[in-house]
């Protein structure tokens, strides 16, 4: 009894610490009395390291007494449905749980160093600690509502970091670009929610790695419904886990500060997508065309990567295609129902990125470095597999990837241009029919009624996703 | 029915009124807005008390009633009253026009603005107190004329011509409806054929309530800024008084007319017309989205961000299950804070820029990083991030409509899609990235007061949304109630039966 209450509190507090912190930076920050770097820095390094011991505690308990649901009530309910707070610690999820407060207090304490003087300092840390909140709400949900509040509240903080760099414009257009992706494809996670619910009138997840599945056996559901709620859910970790067709923000994204790019697209946030995908698998087990698709999206995922990614010039873009190309091998790996290889792979996977990142911005002194050290001559790196290739062909596909294969331009003419063309018919015709209905001319109707002077600055209208 | 023992829906009324009518003769504007904020907190303190000791109580349904009556067809009847659905509408609407007057810029506020944000505020609550369907239309109607009166006065034709057409429809829908209900109760003899008490245990006949119902769908239409007419509201807040904008858009009276008159009164049409209002409300959230996505006015931007989210509304009250009607009462309330925030906060911006053209902004979080922190917030609690009250609304509201109209729900994500992508493209526009033309003097920056008014809304959206049972419980009763008038009409008691019990034991 005193242990199943000590387990509780550990499970709680690796949840609540981070939140705590996020509104006590949050809190200060917004009434303009945010601690000093130093003590910025103490705070969040406390709060990861306590994060991490309580994880690590958790690991422990599920490693000797098993997995454990912890429920403390409906957040709220009505008759027919509700939405309850439970979460579950298993071996996949404190598996997660110890990576992600790893990550987070390397990162952290490297931040506190590489942003020192930054002029938004505080306001980073104040994300982050949004961020490990969301997170550690991901890989510890124990349904589905629960899982897609932290979705949430990770692509937000994602968004506001790639946009870090606030002055200037490019950072702010790739954020808005990486926003667009994530909310198109969080319609598929909401919706496939949803219809879980409708179906199967629970979206609790159970345990997935027992013989137990989930929410009353996935074969309940039967084939079509499965299938399409899979196919929902693979829509929403093809945007989180930039995946064709939506991995364009995935390089656009490095605009952000390295701790936040290594954190994010190297560590935790990509792989967000490919945890979800193995928390849902039971029901991908009654859905062979999702699996299908998984597989297809990323294996050409991973071949796009790598191909696109051995043409960039630089580090962090080669680094954000490689990134994408491995969790494309990690989706086939789902696809395939090699679910533990999956985890290792991302375990793995997230520890080798994060550091690749976090030296990325010393690269060129260690490349210069490591050319002294050769005394000018650097080896050759051995046959690429594109040798078997024909000349003529590697041309082609060089060329083709120094575009990233029109794919931005692709989704921008496909998607992106048609919506804006719809919404400013939409406008027009809404004034015109105001003007018509009132008896006015539009040009009347659109006079500002208290602007009367010159015409403001044209701009051109922002295409939607645009870079 | 149960009698208070002291007039406090008439004073909620009256003391107000008073001032509303002798705020412009005030001596300054000054005085008149330190008489309007005391009287505006007078109001929100005793609407909240009143509110809270009724969901407290623990018999529902019930309705509180006040003890001043008035004889009609030969009984005592109530006029004023409240109930699950409508009190949570007067501490709402009082908390906004506090804010307003509290945090609107001094220059947008003046004594005849103090009282036509009081009026507006009388009207809204006369609206939910009303207990006769004559006394509602009067409410109904009269809520735009201090609009209309503030549109005239500042010579703004377009707008002044807006209210008169669109609403007129309105009017003539709502008035139509009156007077077929009126015939209905007097074909079958009632005694009080408008008092709301004996409509809920009349049944219409057929034809008469097919005639009701479109002509209720005609009103909800226009007051609801529903396709064909979903430019009302744009036009609304782009040109119009924002505290005042903020307040109709918090009053909501199409959303009030479906879930007091046409869910419940008229439950053999009701499906038929709710159905309709289901896909026009889709329709509108999803119109409102698009247009909000192509905005370059802030105000404007607001407005159809008003309009999506009035739509998704309706799509919830429409869904005639608990869920539905819950979420939709529950999104009426989130998106009322966090809009009448964004409004504010925009007006502010106004107020320091000159403009609101998007065109002319650009990177004001380096010149005015207050206002630029605030609107980002207000705006995250307006699209629904998760622990704010606008996340549990949608979330209701999602699967209420899904288990009445799938494919609705399923579309409706694309509205709520839309309305988060116009609001970051609004805020990177606008608020980040290089400064353009407008250039902000330091030390420009929001006051403390308005600072800390609109945070009040935040906090509150914020204060729901991590613990959200108290409000949901009281939201899901008001869906009970509406839903059982609903399933029990036409299995009650006599037409004639009495609308009014002997005054009940006084209420502590």
């Amino acid at each position: 009894m005193q242990l199943d209450r000590i387990r509780e509190l550990l499970t709680l507090g690796v949840l609540c610490i981070p939140a705590a912190t996020f509104f006590l930076l949050g809190g200060l920050a917004l009434l303009h009395r945010s601690p000093s770097e130093k003590n910025t820095a103490r705070i969040t390094a406390f709060t990861f390291i306590t994060t991490f011991w309580l994880a690590v505690g958790s690991l422990v308990f599920v490693i000797t007494d098993g997995p454990f649901e912890l429920k403390t009530g409906s957040l709220f309910q009505v008759p027919g449905y509700s939405f309850e707070f439970e979460l579950l610690v298993d071996r996949l999820s404190s598996t997660m749980m110890v990576l992600t407060s790893t990550i987070l207090g390397l990162v952290g304490f490297f931040s506190g160093t590489y942003l020192h003087r930054e002029p938004g300092f505080d306001r980073f840390f104040v994300l982050l600690s949004l961020f490990a909140t969301g997170m550690l709400l991901i890989v510890m949900a124990g349904n589905i509502d629960l899982l897609f509040a932290g979705w949430e509240l990770v692509g937000l903080t994602s968004v506001l970091l790639i946009g870090f760099y606030r002055e200037r414009n490019a950072p702010v257009q790739r954020a808005f670009a990486a926003l667009v992706t994530y909310r198109v494809c969080d319609v598929g996670l909401l919706l496939g929610a949803m219809l879980l619910h409708h179906y199967a009138h629970s979206a609790s997840l159970g345990m997935a790695f027992t013989t137990t599945t989930w929410p009353i056996g996935a074969e309940h559901l039967g084939t079509n419904a499965a299938t399409l709620i899979a196919l929902l859910f693979v829509m929403g970790a093809i945007g989180k886990g930039a995946q064709l067709p939506a991995s364009g923000w995935l390089p656009r994204a490095m605009e952000g500060p390295t701790p936040s790019s290594a954190l994010f697209y190297g560590a935790l946030s990509v792989h967000a997508a490919v945890y979800l995908l193995i928390r849902v698998a039971p029901i991908f087990a009654e859905a062979p065309i999702a699996r299908g698709v998984l597989v297809a999206v990323g294996l050409s995922t991973a071949v796009y990567g790598t191909l696109t990614g051995r043409v960039q010039s630089d580090v962090k873009n080669t680094l954000a295609y490689a990134t994408m190309s491995q969790v494309g091998i990690m989706f086939a790996e789902v696809g395939l129902g090699l679910h533990a290889l999956a985890v290792v792979h991302l375990v793995g996977h997230a520890f080798v990125r994060t550091l690749q990142l976090l030296r990325a911005p010393s690269a060129l002194r260690e490349a210069n470095a490591m050319h002294a050290a050769f005394g000018g001559i650097q080896p050759k790196t051995g046959a690429h597999l594109e040798a078997i290739f024909p000349e003529g062909l590697r041309r082609t596909i060089y060329r083709h990837a120094i575009d990233g294969f029109h794919l931005d331009a692709f989704v921008q003419r496909l998607i992106a241009s048609p919506v804006m063309w719809l919404a400013t018919r939409v406008d027009a015709f809404g004034r015109w029919f105001h003007a018509t209905m009132i008896g006015l001319d539009t040009a009347t109707t659109q006079k500002p009624v208290d602007q009367k002077d010159e015409e403001p600055h044209s701009t051109p209208r922002p295409a939607l996703g645009a870079r | 029915m149960t009698r208070l023992d002291f007039p406090f829906l008439l004073l909620l009324l009256v003391v107000p009124l008073v001032f509303a009518l002798q705020a412009p003769r005030m001596t300054s504007d000054r005085l008149a807005r330190r008489y309007g904020v005391a009287i505006a907190a007078g109001s929100f303190l005793v609407a909240s008390a009143l509110t809270i000791l009724y969901f407290m109580s623990a018999k529902h349904p019930q309705i509180w009633v006040d003890p001043i009556l008035i004889t009609y067809a030969g009984k005592l009847r109530p006029i004023l009253g409240i109930d699950a659905l409508s009190a949570p509408l007067l501490p709402l609407s009082s908390l906004i026009t506090l804010v307003v007057l509290i945090a609107c810029p001094r220059g947008d506020l003046d004594r005849h603005h103090i009282g036509s944000i009081l009026l507006t505020q009388v009207m809204i609550f006369g609206l939910a107190m009303a207990q006769d369907f004559i006394v509602l239309v009067l409410f109904w109607v009269g809520m735009l004329v201090p609009t209309w009166l503030d549109a005239r006065r500042r010579g703004d034709i377009v707008l002044s011509r807006t209210i008169s057409r669109y609403q007129g429809l309105g009017v003539i829908g709502l008035v139509g409806a009156t007077i077929v209900l009126a015939l209905s109760g007097m074909h079958d003899h009632l005694a009080a054929p408008l008092a709301l008490s004996e409509l809920v245990n009349h049944d219409v006949q057929a034809d008469y309530a097919m005639i009701a119902a479109a002509c209720l769908v005609l009103a909800v239409v226009a007051r609801g800024s529903l396709f064909p007419m979903q430019t009302f509201l744009p036009v609304l807040f782009e040109r119009g008084h924002s505290g005042l904008a903020a307040l109709l858009f918090v009053a909501r009276p199409a959303s009030y007319l479906v879930a007091r008159v046409l869910l419940p009164l008229l439950p053999d049409v009701g499906p038929t017309a709710l159905s309709l209002v289901a896909d026009l409300g889709l329709v509108t959230a999803i119109w409102g989205g698009l247009l909000a996505l192509s905005q370059r006015d802030l105000r404007r931007f607001v407005g159809a961000l008003a309009t999506s989210q009035s739509g998704l509304t309706l799509i919830g009250l429409a869904s005639t299950n608990a869920e539905g009607l819950a979420g939709g009462l529950l999104y009426w309330v989130s998106s009322s804070l966090a809009l009448s925030g964004l409004v504010l906060v925009v007006t502010m911006i106004k107020a320091r820029t000159g403009t609101t053209d998007i065109r002319q902004l650009g990177g004001l979080s380096q010149t005015m990083p207050k206002a630029s922190a605030l609107f980002l917030i207000v705006g995250l609690t307006a699209i629904g991030l998760p622990g704010t009250l606008g996340f549990i609304g949608e979330d209701l509201l999602v699967h209420g409509v899904l288990d009445s109209y799938p494919w609705v729900a399923a579309v409706q994500l694309i509205a709520t899609l839309f309305n988060g992508i116009a609001f970051f493209r609004i805020y990177t526009e606008a608020f980040v990235g290089r400064t353009r033309a407008v250039k902000v003097p330091a030390g420009r920056d929001l006051a403390p007061r308005e600072r800390f008014a609109v945070a009040g809304l935040v906090i509150a959206t914020i204060g729901f949304g991590l613990s959200p049972r108290g409000i949901v419980h009281a939201r899901d009763i008001a869906a009970e109630e509406t839903l059982s008038t609903e399933s029990h009409h036409g299995h009650r008691g006599a037409p004639n039966s009495p609308s009014v019990t002997p005054p009940a034991p006084a209420h502590h």
